[in-house]
C-alpha cells in the first residue's frame, strides 16, 4: 500500500487522468458536464489531505525523491488552493468549449508538477515536476484554438519556457558532473568543502548557479527574463493568467527555495548580494512598468513582476541561522496566491462584458460592477500592504528579515522594498480613483457572473480573515522555513 | 586530451551555439533547434561524467533518459502550437508577432 504522503498526488494524478474522458460523456438530454466537477474534486481531495497532514497528522518524512516536511506541506497548500480558485472561476468561462474537459486535466496535471516540484528533493524529480508543470501550461494558454492572440501568447511562452527548461538542465549536469550525485541532501554535503579540496570546479558551480537563476527566472518573472510575461498574460484566457501568475511562479519559487538555499546553501559563493541586485532591479522595473500600462492585464502582469521582486528578497537574505526573511516569503507566497488569482479572476469577469485591454473601461465601475470593484479595491489595497489586510503581514515580516540579516546590504535592500511598496500604491491607487470617481461614458448597470463573484468574495473574506488574525499563519510559516533547512530521513 | 575535457568542450560548444541560436534566429522551428541542441549538450555532458567518473554511476544515465523523454514531450506540444500559429498566421516568423505589443 502506498503510504498515506502520497494521497495528494494520487488524487490529481488519478483525476487529472479520468477528467479528459469523463468529458466523452457529456452532451445528450441530460446535459451532463462531469469532467469540470470530477477536476474540482480532485483537487478538493488533494486539498483536504493536505490540511489533514498539516493540522493533525504532521510527521516530516522523506519517501525517496520526495520530502513530506512543513515546507512541502504549505506550499503544496498554497499551489492546490490556488488551482482550485482557478478550476471554480473557469466553470462559468468553459462552459459549452469542446475542450473542457482537457482543459480541467491539464490544470490537475499542472497542478500536480507544482506540488512535485514544492515536494522534491532531488534534481531528477525535480526536473520531471518542472516539466510536468511547464507542457501542459503551454497548451492551456493556446487553448483558444482559434484565438490569434492566445495562439501569440503561447509561441511567446513557450519559447522562452522551453528555454529555461533546457537551461536548467544543463545546469543539473554541471552540479551532476561536481558532486556525482542528484539528490540534494548529497549536495548539500558535497559542496560544503569542495572550494578547498578541489578548487577546480569552482567555476562550473558559478556557472551552474548562473543558468540556475536563468532557468527558474524566467518562470519566476525575474527581471530581465520576464519578458514574456505581459504578453503571455494578455493574451492567454484570464483564469490561465491567473494560474500563470500565481501558482506556475510560486512553484518555480518554491524549487528555488530548495535549490538555492538548501541544496546549495553550502557553497562557498556570494550569490546573496546578486540576488539581492535582482530583488531590486525586478521591483523597482515591475513598479514603474506598471505605472505606464494602459491595458489592466498588463498592468496586473506587471505588478506580478514587481511581486517577485519582493520574494526574491527571501533568496538574498536567507541563511542557515536568519530564515525570518524565507518565513516572510513563504507567508507572502500565500497571500500573493491568494490575491493574484482572485485579481485576475476579476479581470476575467470584467472581460466578460468590456475591453480589459483598455483601462477607461474601468471609469465608473464602481456604480457598473458593484461586487467587482470592491472585490479589486480590497484585493489591490492588500497587495499594496495596507494593514489590516494579509499582504501589509508577510511583508512587514519579509522586510524585517532583510533588516536582521547578517549582510552590510541588508538595510537598503528593505528601505528599497518599502520604497518601491509606497511606489505600487500609485498605480493601484490610480484604479481604484478610476472606478470609484471618474464618470463612465455609459452607466448602465452590468451584469456580474457569479462564477466570477463567488471567487472573489472568498478571497476578500480570505484576505480580512489572514489579516485580522495573521497569529497561526506568521508561525506556521517559520515552521514551514526551518523545516527546509534541516535534515530528514 | 583526457576524455572528459573534450567532451566537456563539445557540449559546451553546443550550449553556446544553441544560445547563440536563440539570440539571433527569427523562425520557430529554428528556436525549437536551438532549444534541442542545449538539452543535447546537457545529457551528452550528464553521460559523460557518469561514464567517466570513478567508479562509473548510473544514475547518469537514468537522467538522460527522462531528459530525452520530457524534451520530446515538450517539443511535440510546441510543435502542436507552431502548426497552430502557421494555421492562423501563415508565418512563423517570432518577430512578426506584434499583436500584443511590447
Amino acid at each position: 500500500m502506498a503510504p498515506l504522503q502520497l494521497v495528494p498526488l494520487i488524487s490529481l494524478a488519478v483525476f487529472g487522468l479520468i477528467t479528459p474522458p469523463a468529458g466523452l460523456l457529456r452532451g445528450g438530454r441530460m446535459r451532463l458536464r462531469p469532467a469540470p466537477y470530477l477536476g474540482i474534486l480532485g483537487l478538493l481531495i488533494a486539498l483536504g489531505s493536505i490540511s489533514w497532514f498539516i493540522l493533525v497528522n504532521y510527521q516530516p518524512t522523506a519517501l525517496g525523491a520526495l520530502r513530506f516536511d512543513l515546507f512541502t506541506y504549505f506550499f503544496g497548500g498554497i499551489l492546490i488552493g490556488t488551482s482550485t480558485l482557478v478550476a471554480l472561476a473557469s466553470l462559468g468561462f468553459t462552459k459549452g468549449d469542446p475542450n473542457e474537459a482537457p482543459y480541467y486535466g491539464l490544470l490537475l496535471l499542472s497542478t500536480l508538477g507544482m506540488v512535485i516540484l514544492a515536494a522534491s528533493q532531488d534534481l531528477v524529480l525535480l526536473y520531471v515536476g518542472w516539466e510536468l508543470m511547464s507542457v501542459p501550461t503551454y497548451a492551456l494558454t493556446a487553448i483558444k484554438k482559434r484565438d490569434v492572440l492566445s495562439n501569440e501568447a503561447a509561441m511567446k511562452f513557450f519559447v522562452l519556457s522551453a528555454m529555461s527548461s533546457a537551461l536548467l538542465v544543463y545546469a543539473i549536469s554541471l552540479i551532476y558532473g561536481m558532486t556525482g550525485s542528484t539528490s540534494l541532501v548529497d549536495i548539500r554535503s558535497i559542496l560544503v568543502n569542495i572550494a578547498v579540496s578541489q578548487p577546480g570546479v569552482k567555476p562550473f558551480g558559478v556557472i551552474a548557479l548562473v543558468l540556475f537563476i536563468v532557468g527558474f527566472g524566467v518562470k519566476m518573472a525575474v527581471v530581465p527574463f520576464h519578458m514574456w510575461i505581459p504578453d503571455a498574460f494578455e493574451g492567454a484566457p484570464s483564469t490561465i493568467s491567473a494560474l500563470l501568475a500565481s501558482g506556475a511562479k510560486l512553484a518555480a519559487f518554491a524549487a528555488a527555495f530548495r535549490v538555492f538555499i538548501f541544496g546549495m546553501g553550502t557553497f562557498q559563493v556570494d550569490w546573496y548580494s546578486t540576488f539581492a541586485i535582482l530583488a531590486i532591479v525586478t521591483m523597482t522595473l515591475g513598479n514603474v512598468a506598471a505605472l505606464m500600462q494602459k491595458s489592466f492585464t498588463r498592468l496586473l502582469a506587471y505588478s506580478s513582476i514587481a511581486q517577485a521582486g519582493y520574494l526574491l528578497i527571501a533568496l538574498a537574505v536567507t541563511t542557515p541561522t536568519n530564515t525570518l526573511g524565507l518565513a516572510g516569503a513563504i507567508f507572502h507566497s500565500l497571500n500573493y496566491g491568494i490575491l493574484k488569482t482572485a485579481t485576475f479572476v476579476a479581470a476575467a469577469a470584467i472581460a466578460t462584458k468590456l475591453p480589459v485591454t483598455d483601462l477607461t473601461s474601468f471609469n465608473g465601475l464602481g456604480k457598473r460592477m458593484p461586487q467587482t470593484a470592491f472585490g479589486i479595491t480590497i484585493l489591490f489595497l492588500a497587495l499594496a500592504g495596507v494593514p489590516p489586510l494579509n499582504g501589509f503581514f508577510s511583508k512587514a515580516i519579509l522586510f524585517t528579515g532583510a533588516l536582521n540579516s547578517p549582510f552590510s546590504w541588508g538595510p537598503y535592500l528593505a528601505i528599497a522594498a518599502l520604497l518601491n511598496s509606497g511606489f505600487s500604491m500609485g498605480y493601484y491607487g490610480w484604479v481604484i480613483k478610476r472606478m470609484y470617481l471618474d464618470d463612465p461614458a455609459d452607466a448602465s448597470r452590468l451584469p456580474e457572473p457569479r462564477s466570477y463573484t463567488r471567487i472573489l468574495w472568498l478571497a476578500v473574506i480570505l484576505t480580512f480573515a489572514i489579516g485580522i488574525y495573521p497569529q497561526p499563519w506568521i508561525s506556521l510559516s517559520q515552521s514551514a522555513a526551518t523545516s527546509l533547512l534541516s535534515i530528514v530521513s | 586530451m583526457e576524455p572528459l575535457a573534450s567532451f566537456f568542450g563539445l557540449s559546451a560548444t553546443l550550449l553556446a551555439i544553441g544560445i547563440y541560436g536563440l539570440a539571433t534566429k527569427r523562425s520557430a522551428i529554428r528556436i525549437l533547434f536551438s532549444v534541442e541542441l542545449i538539452y543535447n549538450a546537457a545529457n551528452l555532458n550528464i553521460v559523460a561524467f557518469a561514464r567517466l567518473r570513478n567508479p562509473p554511476l548510473v544514475t547518469g544515465q537514468v537522467l538522460v533518459i527522462f531528459s530525452i523523454a520530457l524534451a520530446a514531450m515538450e517539443a511535440a506540444v510546441g510543435l502542436a502550437i507552431i502548426l497552430l500559429a502557421f494555421r492562423l498566421n501563415s508565418d512563423i516568423d517570432l518577430r512578426k508577432m506584434t499583436r500584443l505589443k511590447g
